[in-house]
């Protein structure tokens, strides 16, 4: 992505992470409740100043992250019938699941969303 | 767009983002979302409207400044983004659906822009070529 933008161009991205400085433990915990993106090493702010970006911010945004969440759970619950007859029975409880399993991954402090910020420099 | 590295790993992976955007647009789908976020976007990331109007605050989005969303499924935020600030939008998606969903989206509320199925990794684009770049929850 860096390659396509201008210089002083801006990216700004959003992501689903396991949190960083988790014992080992503790990671294959947050993995077997979901699937976010596994940070690797040495986490964001070193690879996006490797990559040559200035003014960069990383912001954590679980908690709105945990509210959509939510939110979108309880929205297909309370449409059960009609959704289940959209997506099917399987699917229905797959993504129930899921999401629940990720709700429990945020609330144990091993998954977290984070707003990524950097610019490249002026040429 | 192909992924030369791994083209039958790529076509199961577009195959199924292709179904999943058929089902985030259906109605059903549409009418949960709306309920729950606000938006009928056929939304398939966490990212709210708050967050991507902040996004184009950050970004400095205006007319004449140029976003390319990667990643973008049936066109959210990108499209949302060209609507309420005026800038020009490339909407892309590894899959078909989704990109033709986003061109949908942006015939309906006018924008300029274009959408196109491409990898996130094998970017068509010039190098120096957009003004900025998103992407929500395209790497978990």
């Amino acid at each position: 992505m860096a390659r396509v933008l201008k210089p002083g161009g801006i990216v700004s991205f959003l992501t689903i992470t396991i949190t960083p400085g988790l014992t080992d433990r503790q990671r294959r915990r947050a993995i077997e409740l979901g699937d976010p993106e596994d940070e690797a090493d040495p986490g964001y702010e070193v690879i996006l100043r490797e990559a040559g970006f200035i003014d960069r911010i990383i912001e954590d945004v679980t908690p709105t992250y945990a509210d959509t969440l939510a939110r979108l759970t309880q929205a297909w619950l309370d449409d059960s019938k009609a959704i289940r007859a959209v997506v099917g029975s399987e699917e229905f409880a797959n993504k129930i699941d899921r999401r629940k399993r990720s709700l429990t991954g945020i609330a144990e402090g091993l998954h977290q969303r984070v707003w990524i910020t950097g610019q490249t420099p002026y040429a | 767009v192909t992924d030369a590295d791994s083209p039958t790993e790529y076509s199961i992976s577009a195959e199924a983002f292709d179904a999943r955007y058929k089902l985030v647009c259906s109605p059903v789908l549409l009418d949960a979302e709306e309920r729950a976020t606000g938006t009928r976007c056929g939304v398939s990331s966490f990212t709210t409207r708050d967050q991507a109007d902040r996004l184009g605050m950050i970004l400095h989005l205006a007319p004449g400044r140029s976003l390319l969303d990667v990643g973008a499924g049936a066109g959210w935020p990108g499209v949302y983004l060209a609507e309420s600030t005026g800038c020009f939008v490339i909407s892309t998606d590894l899959s078909i659906e989704g990109p033709q969903r986003s061109s949908q989206s942006m015939e309906r509320s006018g924008v300029a822009g274009v959408s196109v199925t491409a990898s996130g990794t094998e970017l068509p684009f010039r190098d120096d070529s957009v003004d900025s770049v998103t992407c929500s929850d395209v790497f978990c």
